[in-house]
């Protein structure tokens, strides 16, 4: 009977504060890591979005000495969306451009994302919240496709 | 009229079972991006081979369930029960044996003292001296090198002691685990009640158990004003980030790629930087890293002539991978932002 109460009591406090498994959008495809990038790269222009850098990861700790598998980060935008949020909600500056981390883990490739959703709690302004849902809206889609496309 | 109600037990029938949960289409949704579509593992534990081939249904639906705090890990408290359970039976279908063990939750009695000493002695070297596992990050280790090729799970962590039961931790360390570096009771070389011991000495764990503190009303965005000008503020930037041991990349405008270069704001610079033996130590730690990757100060003119600099609180924002481990290291970092800034605007 205290085992079953201890059980209930720590369910219910991990249940309370364990963080939310939504975080994170994240995708895994079967797809080279090269063709990866190209069709995110793709889905991403598809949606509206540009891509404002490529950060290789992987080629600066390999320069200074250490071994990792391909591991890139792309940032992307809008650049009309960008202006205008870095000038009237300058607190989400370090925010954007919004990014997807892809890795090599053996012959998968793994996408990661914070999701947009994630924002409206660090910034409850309710002129932010429909944008943070259009990226999350966009973000599902673009890595469903992604995860639907066929190796190039 | 008969006919038409068997017609319609028919439907009702085929109705019910099409509606039942498909434990392999949620686990491709919820579980493959983590433990692989085959289970074979990454970013979480192999849930398929001899690894886990006895992990009773209890210990896997309530590992579901609950989580493991910290651990990366999600509660997914909002799967039904019928659910967790498809998913259970969708890993259960890699087992070779199809027999499943089950475990009474009768608490297994030993001296908790003694239980430490041999923790100590015979498992700390995996688990961690306070049980929440020695070694960097999660899973298995397929892309960079790390301590363990599988991480040992965190024993002293609520969501493990919640799922597991004494009879099946005792089993485990009497069996060892075949196909990882776990050792059983032989290898160990320790009596039963030695054993029992132990077992008691990890339940005592959960006693010790403190929810984490909930998030301060710590900002997710850290503003500072620099008394300086434009460029003197990033030049300082520079200067410090070199003493500080950073390595900084060149100079982007945050409208960079997105717009002409005519079009682009001049007075809104990021600067980016990096210490690779830090970030390949957090990485090694969390792989998702990326998604905040690199550190970055944004300087910004106001359209005063006001300098203001924008930097992401990296102690909010690593409180979303579920990890203890980032969340520490992240603490290290959010200081040494600190003091690049302090050294940058004094």
């Amino acid at each position: 009977m205290i085992k079953f109460l201890r059980y209930l009591i720590i369910s219910a406090l991990l249940l309370s504060t364990s963080a939310n498994a939504e975080n994170m959008i994240m995708l895994r495809v079967a797809h080279s890591f090269d063709n990866t990038m190209i069709l995110v790269k793709e889905k991403l222009n598809d949606y509206g979005y540009k891509i404002a850098h490529i950060q290789k990861c992987d080629g600066g700790l390999t320069d200074s000495g250490y071994k990792t598998d391909f591991y890139k980060s792309i940032f992307y935008g809008k650049f009309e969306e960008m202006r205008r949020l870095t000038n009237t909600h300058p607190e989400i500056i370090p925010y954007v451009p919004l990014k997807i981390a892809i890795m090599q883990e053996k012959d998968t490739v793994v996408l990661v994302a914070v999701n947009p959703e994630t924002l409206s709690h660090f910034f409850p302004d309710k002129d932010l919240q429909d944008q943070f849902g259009r990226w999350e809206s966009d973000l599902r889609a673009i890595f469903e496709e992604v995860h639907e496309s066929k190796e190039l | 009229m008969r006919q038409l109600f068997l017609i319609f037990y028919f439907l009702l029938f085929t109705t019910s079972l099409s509606a039942a949960p498909d434990g392999h289409k949620l686990y491709t949704k919820h579980c493959s991006v983590c433990h692989n579509e085959n289970g074979m593992g990454g970013i979480g534990l192999p849930l398929n081979g001899e690894k886990v081939e006895h992990f009773p249904r209890d210990y896997l639906f309530k590992t579901v369930r609950l989580g493991r705090e910290g651990r990366v890990m999600p509660a997914f408290n909002k799967l039904s029960d019928a659910q967790i359970n498809s998913i259970v039976d969708h890993i259960y279908s890699w087992k070779k044996n199809p027999e499943v063990d089950t475990y009474s939750d009768e608490p297994v009695k030993g001296d908790e003292k003694n239980g430490q000493n041999l923790f100590l002695q015979k498992c700390s070297a995996c688990h961690g001296k306070d049980g929440k596992s020695e070694g960097l990050g999660t899973g298995v280790s397929v892309s960079r090198e790390r301590k363990f090729q599988v991480v040992p799970p965190a024993l002293n962590n609520p969501g493990f002691l919640a799922a597991a039961n004494d009879k099946w931790i005792r089993q485990t360390i009497k069996t060892g685990r075949p196909g990882t570096i776990m050792p059983s009771q032989k290898t160990l070389q320790i009596t039963d009640q030695e054993l029992n011991d132990i077992v008691s000495y990890v339940r005592s764990f959960e006693t010790a158990y403190q929810p984490p503190k909930a998030l301060e009303e710590d900002q997710p965005t850290l503003v500072f004003d620099s008394p300086y000008d434009f460029m003197t503020t990033i030049a300082n930037l520079k200067q410090s980030l070199q003493g500080l041991n950073f390595r900084y990349f060149p100079d982007r405008y945050m409208e960079m790629g997105l717009a002409p270069d005519k079009l682009i704001n001049r007075k809104q610079l990021s600067l980016r930087f990096c210490n690779f033996r830090q970030l390949y130590k957090m990485i090694n730690t969390e792989p998702r890293l990326g998604v905040v990757l690199p550190c970055r100060v944004t300087v910004v003119e106001q359209p005063d002539g006001q300098i203001k600099l924008y930097v992401m609180n990296m102690k909010v924002v690593s409180r979303l991978f579920n990890n203890t481990q980032l969340s520490k290291t992240a603490d290290e970092m959010h200081e040494a932002l600190m003091e690049l800034i302090d050294e940058a605007t004094l």
